[in-house]
């Protein structure tokens, strides 16, 4: 219980602070110790709570990652509109539900996942090819954002520390801040317009599932395959969440790890599904804590907002971004933080889907599974 | 008070009991090797050789012989470890 209690508030932390990650979290704490009965929730109610907390710096902060990539934009237009703290109680209630969600399905999940997962594997890439090549096709000029992104995702991806911050932030992160006109943010309040997008949010489940079972893919990688104009922030929020919460389920039948701290756990213990139960309780405590903690950062946010200088802030925060890309990835990392922020205002300009731009991982991804590569 | 605040304290209320019904009996993620021990150095940590050899399996590419690097996980198959390529 001390051990989720603890695991909830760093997790909350590193959700807050854009370029750390539970990761880094894992690793450290792997090199010390403690026991596997404290490490096992502690890390897993970590990964839960930094899935929640990161609608925070990608709504007030525009900062990107490959979970909530698709996701900064509609919060920030939502800020923009006075409606920041909506934008976080979106992402949160699509979060905690799409995670109750899949603890409900788990013991559905735990007898199919085996046989599904032996069948789709020899069809992966296959499978991606046709999903990315429908989406496309209905893009228009969407198909150059895709191919320049995918063309630059090749080139950083492997040649690069650490590059997904600097890739995804230029493309919609620092982009979008560069082309915002708005001198300051206007009064925000609580009030919320939007009706609860219950279908999304079982869609953004069923992502995370896909994900799983197809190896190589990110959030908004997988969230950008869904042909929809709206919903994006619902969407990748429950696939962000609905990822982290199979992890469990995941390890228990296929020994799968997708994330560092999945792998983590997986070094320190068998899984097994008896153990299932338990760990639903401590995705739960995580959950219900960085919710609640994430709703009230959200809530001192939107009192502060307003009062900043907008464009002084905007800078702030492009210079900060840029400090992060630095010390994530050195120089490079701001020459990629650069290029990619030149294309994602391009692709601003050009005026179409912004989702074309996850062609920086979807392009490298479908190119390493290719049958001709191996 | 929104739906949601209600929703996440429901979660941490109904987390909480499962932590306290449900108590975790977590096995280390161990495998089990046979061979023989040999080229023992002591020191802070006592070093020695398994000499054994190890299969390797890969399910997705071909093998072939002569030396490389490959990234893979040691498992535990009928007593015996194998080197399992990813």
């Amino acid at each position: 219980m001390i051990a989720a209690l603890l695991g909830s508030l760093v997790g909350s932390i590193t959700g807050m602070i854009p370029g750390l990650h539970t990761n880094l979290v894992a690793a450290i704490l792997l090199s010390t110790m403690l026991p596997r009965t404290f490490l096992v929730p502690f890390l897993l109610a970590a990964a839960i709570a930094h899935t929640i907390t990161d609608a925070i710096p990608s709504t007030y902060l525009g900062a990107a990652s490959s979970e909530t990539a698709l996701a900064v934009m509609p919060a920030h237009k939502l800020l923009l509109q006075g409606r920041g703290y909506e934008a976080v109680v979106i992402a949160v209630r699509a979060s905690v539900l799409a995670i109750l969600l899949t603890i409900l399905l788990t013991p559905l999940l735990a007898w199919a996942l085996p046989a599904s997962y032996a069948a789709i594997r020899p069809l992966t890439w296959y499978v991606l090819v046709g999903l990315t090549g429908v989406w496309l096709a209905t893009t228009g000029k969407g198909v150059i954002i895709f191919l320049l992104s995918g063309l630059l995702g090749l080139i950083v991806l492997d040649s690069t520390i650490q590059p997904l911050f600097a890739l995804l932030t230029g493309l919609f992160g620092t982009s979008t801040l560069l082309l915002t006109t708005e001198t300051s943010v206007p009064d925000q309040t609580t009030a919320l317009f939007d009706r609860p997008r219950y279908g999304f949010i079982a869609l953004g489940v069923l992502g995370g599932l896909v994900m799983n079972l197809l190896p190589a893919m990110s959030t908004s990688h997988t969230a950008a395959l869904f042909p929809f104009q709206t919903g994006h922030l619902t969407l990748v929020s429950s696939i962000n969440a609905a990822d982290q919460a199979l992890t469990p389920v995941m390890l228990a039948v296929l020994e799968k790890a997708r994330s560092g701290s999945a792998e983590a756990i997986l070094s320190l213990v068998k899984i097994s599904t008896q153990h299932l139960l338990w760990l639903g309780g401590v995705m739960l405590v995580a959950a219900g804590i960085a919710a609640l903690f994430t709703l009230v950062t959200a809530r001192f946010a939107q009192q502060v907002m307003p009062r900043i200088p907008y464009k002084r802030m905007n800078t702030l925060i492009i210079v900060g971004l840029g400090v992060t890309a630095f010390l994530l990835s050195g120089h490079r990392g701001l020459l990629v933080l650069a290029t990619a922020t030149a294309l994602g205002a391009f692709s601003q300009m050009l005026r179409c889907p912004r989702a074309t731009a996850m062609g920086c991982l979807i392009l490298p991804t479908l190119v390493r599974l290719s049958p001709i590569q191996s | 008070m929104e739906n949601i605040v209600w929703l996440s304290l429901g979660c941490f209320v109904v987390g909480t009991l499962l932590l306290l019904v449900t108590s975790p009996d977590l096995p280390p993620n161990t495998i089990s090797a046979i061979g023989i021990i040999t080229n023992v150095q002591h020191g802070k940590v006592s070093k020695g050789m398994l000499q054994t050899r190890i299969p390797v399996v890969s399910f997705d590419k071909k093998l072939e012989e002569g030396s490389g690097m490959y990234t893979g996980r040691l498992q535990a198959y009928k007593g015996r470890v194998e080197f399992v390529i990813e």
